[in-house]
């Protein structure tokens, strides 16, 4: 079946875009003795046609797809096979910018555009990303987008699915839509020449498709390109910073500064986070919590914009009790201004300080933060971890509706018990946080089935009819969210 | 006629009090603004009155809705909701239909001040919610459709931009999560709610159910029922010790406008110059509103009767006017406002314009800075004949809004000069933009006379016409593209997406109860 396949896919991209080499092929397995997570071939396709046809006959031959499109290290597992035979799709070769428009302040980019390479072409453009913190330098800007992974910029982040706007989708059934107002009338020329840029993720219609696909974690369709918003590129940007020892001193701030919409980047961190983000071993000497406030002003009043918003910001702060600095100890603002709106040096900054870690995520509000740190600390001394070695990244997002929260284990990976350690944490650590009223909105595979049993028979039930109008024979990505594998 | 078993089912569920079958009551929800034109579209013979239902049931729970459903499953009836209900679309579509009017789910159940969503029922009006929100200094996107409307039907359900869309947004934008009854009688509670208890977010876990329930446009009550919305909410930009106080009667009233207002209207020579001016001001997330009309809309805004209105028009505004926009600059402090205020007046300068308020053109009172954010549009878009529709609709930039705009210029002269639609010179047009200019839209308010049934004919063909356009020439999809015969008509340009509202259709409504009028019916019916 291997050698059919492979000749199949063959004609499809060329020979040279198929490969069954061993040295390849184990970057995607995670235990090398169970042959069901070990992928069977690796393609790379080089446009929408070549996905289709790919979608196509992994449908007619029955195996199954997982769409990767970023580097190493992959954390999530969300591109590990769990059924024998899978073929890797391999976006990473479409990775053309193709589009930035200043004016209307998007891009339209493929897969394998990585944040290394979509930066310097918006500064050139004059516009910003709205990006996460300190992506890994081989981060796929779609990927992010599809994940959504949250951004640093608050006041930017209308809703859950931003910065993502239209895609286009090449569903598990091998049929192609182009989301949102990307899906016409017309062609994409005939848009651009009636003043379009493909900015309305919304429908077409009355579905919106992009939100099926955002966060399916490659089980409903293979996305070829998206549309991302951009903001224009401040003149004046500071970055400011308050310390504290309880992240309750910072609610009031926090809560009243999201509210007017008045700050750039605004996010907390813990100590072990900090310092593994500036690269330093200074843990000891940081408060418990920083809290990150940038601040800008752009266009013809810039100075005046900046002034404006760091005095009004001030007041809120004098009000609150916070007092907003340039530097605390040995850190300062423009230290970690510098790390913003940039992708991690290599190696991943989140590997430094153990060589590995293992992130725990989920949504919740800013008032729910405290308690569910607190029990994750307990979990990590029960679990053998010590507390000092949990990072924590409070991120609110939506304009300060929910919050995303990163809880990060460090840990060696060379050490068993560390490893095991790690294993007992992440799975007892989950649970309570669960229980505490964490929700995991983007379920890594470690835990989606906890997660899902806490879901009611009708959300599931739904999901599984969204998976059959869109990938009825389970091609697509099998093993992740709540899809059962099929293929045995 | 209704089969007095299924009858005497659903009076079990909600009592005697509680559901009707009197055709008085029942004609009541048969007379819809729009009905007229739909009908001229079909190419009937206009009329006000659309079908009217068989019975009206009137639930209080999501569970006793559910058992509803559940019903008209078990008999194959079909139902459509209805909540505060302003269009043909609020109606039901075929005879032997019931309505289930969510009337008595008027409950804003929680407001959550800190993490800035509230929750409520389907009958919750805009005008309730910003009274409660104000409170708080709190507010939500309240949609265009006016004060007396239904958020949650606009939230879940509907197309949704407001007069507060450059500062609030779009409606399906701010949906958080729902409650929903599938046309197959589950509830389904969609986000965090079922994990947490809370509402904070409807997405996950996994990808967005929020994908099947509405789209751009809404499922106009083609799939299911929604009993409760969580929506987001922004700040009141008003002084701590601001309150809501009015004076004087409706028109003529006076309302305590917050310290850190002001409207201004930015009047340019140029489309060139308006368009750069728009998108600058928007970029700069400054303003609450950021609209234009033409000199008849402007004056209908900021007058109180028809009289006034004309007096303005013609004692200089018409001559006066060329491409404008108004903006409402509300600030929460004198340093915000003050950077505002300037950075408008730059930008107006820089691209040659003037102020129609400051030159003396136009004059709002205290009460239109109120109607801005209420959106009364009741009082203003059918104060000149009574009846109105917008044409187009399409959103993407402002750029496609501008051009949109100059298309359709001619196009609506010739209608005006058939006598059909009321005379602006084919000038009327409202556009908004969303999210910092991220998003525009255009559409083209039209007046009409409802009781004329060349009127209402012109006005349809003109409609007509402007779907044609958007479809041929690409300038996104209008309003109104909804059932089997519209869509199909739009789908060959725009890559084929019926076939997946319908296989939704088939998947969540198996027996096709939940009325598709203004959906997609799972068969193609508009080739049968």
């Amino acid at each position: 079946m291997n050698t059919s396949i492979h000749n199949d896919l063959s004609k499809i991209v060329g020979p040279d875009r198929v490969t069954d080499k061993q040295e390849l092929l184990e970057q995607f397995s995670s235990n090398q003795e169970d042959d069901r997570t070990h992928p069977s071939l690796i393609v790379w396709p080089s446009s929408a046609e070549d996905v289709s046809q790919i979608v196509e006959l992994a449908n007619t031959k029955f195996f199954s797809l997982i769409p990767i499109s970023s580097g190493v290290p992959r954390m999530s597992g969300t591109s590990t096979p769990k059924v024998k035979g899978t073929v890797i799709l391999d976006l990473g070769r479409m990775n053309r910018i193709i589009r930035v428009d200043s004016k209307n302040k998007v891009a339209m980019v493929e897969p394998g555009v990585t944040f290394s390479q979509f930066l310097p072409e918006l500064r050139k453009a004059g516009l910003r990303p709205l990006m996460p913190l300190m992506p890994k330098a081989s981060q796929s800007v779609l990927t992010s987008c599809l994940d959504r992974e949250p951004t640093t910029i608050p006041r930017f982040h209308w809703d859950a699915s931003d910065p993502l706007l239209c895609t286009e989708t090449i569903f598990g059934t091998g049929e192609m839509l182009r989301t949102g107002s990307a899906s016409g009338p017309g062609s994409l020329e005939e848009q651009w020449a009636s003043g379009q840029a493909q900015k309305n993720p919304m429908g077409p219609s009355q579905f919106d498709p992009f939100r099926l696909v955002q966060g399916s974690q490659g089980t409903i369709g293979i996305v070829t390109w998206i549309t991302v918003k951009c903001e224009v590129a401040p003149e004046v940007h500071r970055v400011y910073l308050a310390g504290s020892e309880t992240l309750e001193s910072l609610q009031k701030f926090n809560y009243a500064l999201l509210k007017r919409r008045l700050a750039d980047e605004h996010f907390v961190l813990n100590a072990r986070c900090l310092s593994a983000m500036l690269g330093v071993d200074t843990s000891d000497s940081l408060p418990v919590w920083t809290l990150v406030v940038g601040l800008s002003g752009h266009g013809p009043l810039a100075q005046e914009e900046f002034d404006y918003r760091l005095g009004d910001t001030n007041d809120i702060a004098s009000e609150t009790g916070v007092f907003l600095e340039t530097t605390i100890g040995s850190i300062t603002g423009d230290a970690v201004h510098s790390l913003l709106n940039t992708p991690s040096t290599e190696p991943y900054w989140k590997l430094t300080p153990y060589g590995g870690c293992r992130e725990v995520y989920f949504t919740s509000t800013l008032d729910m933060i405290p308690s569910l740190y607190d029990i994750f600390l307990e979990e990590a001394e029960a679990a053998g971890i010590g507390r000092s070695r949990i990072g924590a990244y409070v991120q609110p997002t939506v304009q300060g509706v929910n919050t995303n929260c990163y809880f990060d284990i460090f840990y060696n990976p060379k050490v068993e018990e560390d490893i095991i350690n790690m294993e007992k944490l992440v799975a007892a650590g989950t649970e309570q946080l669960m229980d505490a009223g964490a929700f995991f909105s983007r379920p890594p595979v470690t835990i989606r089935e906890s997660v899902y049993s806490r879901s009611s028979p009708e959300v599931l039930n739904a999901m599984n009819r969204v998976k059959r109008i869109f990938d009825p024979n389970n091609v697509l990505s099998p093993g992740n969210l709540c899809f059962e594998e099929v293929f045995k | 006629m209704i089969n007095d078993k299924f009858y005497s089912r659903l009076q079990d569920v909600v009592g005697e009090r509680n559901i009707t079958r009197t055709p008085a009551i029942l004609d009541t929800y048969a007379f819809q603004w729009g009905y007229e034109i739909e009908s001229a579209q079909r190419g009937d013979e206009p009329s006000r009155f659309g079908q009217r239902p068989d019975a009206v049931v009137l639930p209080t729970t999501t569970e006793e809705v559910q058992t509803i459903v559940k019903i008209c499953n078990e008999f194959k009836v079909t139902f459509k909701p209805f909540s505060t209900g302003m269009g043909p679309w609020a109606g039901v579509s075929e005879p032997g239909a019931i309505q289930i009017d969510l009337r008595r789910m008027n409950r804003i159940v929680e407001v959550d001040p800190n993490n800035l969503y509230v929750v409520v029922e389907p009958y919750v009006t805009n005008s309730e919610l910003q009274a409660e929100l104000f409170q708080y200094g709190l507010m939500h996107h309240a949609q265009g459709a006016g004060p007396q409307t239904s958020p949650l039907a606009s939230h879940t359900s509907f197309v949704g931009p407001g007069f507060t869309s450059p500062y609030t947004g779009f409606s399906g934008r701010n949906l958080l999560g729902a409650e929903w009854v599938a046309p197959n009688g589950e509830i389904l509670r969609l986000g965090s709610y079922e994990h947490t208890g809370k509402w904070f977010t409807g997405d996950g876990p996994g990808f967005s159910l929020r994908g099947v329930i509405r789209g751009w446009m809404g499922a106009y009550g083609g799939l299911g029922v929604f009993t409760k919305a969580a929506i987001k909410l922004y700040s009141y930009p008003a002084p701590k010790d601001w309150t809501w106080n009015i004076s004087g009667t409706i028109p003529k009233y006076e309302w305590e406008v917050p310290k850190y207002w002001k409207l201004i209207v930015l009047n340019f020579q140029e489309w060139e110059q308006y368009e750069s001016a728009f998108y600058e001001v928007s970029d700069h997330d400054v303003v609450m509103m950021a609209t234009t009309s033409s000199s008849e809309g402007l004056a209908a805004l900021f007058t109180d009767t028809k009289m006034e209105a004309i007096e303005v028009i013609f004692g200089g505004l018409l001559a006066r006017t060329r491409r404008y926009f108004i903006v409402l600059i509300a600030a929460h402090t004198e340093r915000e406002y003050n950077y505002r205020v300037k950075l408008i007046r730059t930008i107006m300068k820089k691209y040659e314009g003037e102020d129609l308020i400051e030159e003396g053109f136009i004059s709002p009172r205290s009460a239109h800075y109120a109607e801005t954010i209420r959106n009364m549009l009741g009082g203003h878009a059918f104060r000149f004949s009574n009846c109105f529709q917008s044409t187009h609709g399409g959103m993407d930039t402002v750029a496609m809004a501008v051009k949109l705009a100059q298309v359709n210029q001619p196009i609506k002269s010739k209608y005006i000069e058939k006598g059909v639609i009321g005379d602006d010179r084919g000038e009327g047009i409202w556009t908004t933009t969303y999210e910092g200019g991220h998003m525009a839209h255009l559409e083209v308010p039209t007046v009409y006379d409802g009781a004329s049934k060349e009127s209402c004919l012109g006005y349809a063909e003109y409609q007509d016409e402007c779907n044609d356009v958007d479809l041929k020439q690409a300038y996104g999809m209008p309003f109104f593209i909804v059932g089997d015969k519209v869509h199909d008509y739009y789908a060959s340009r725009t890559m084929d997406y019926p076939k997946y509202l319908r296989r939704i259709k088939a998947a969540f409504d198996p027996n096709g109860i939940s009325d598709s009028s203004h959906y997609v019916s799972a068969k193609n019916k508009s080739n049968e």
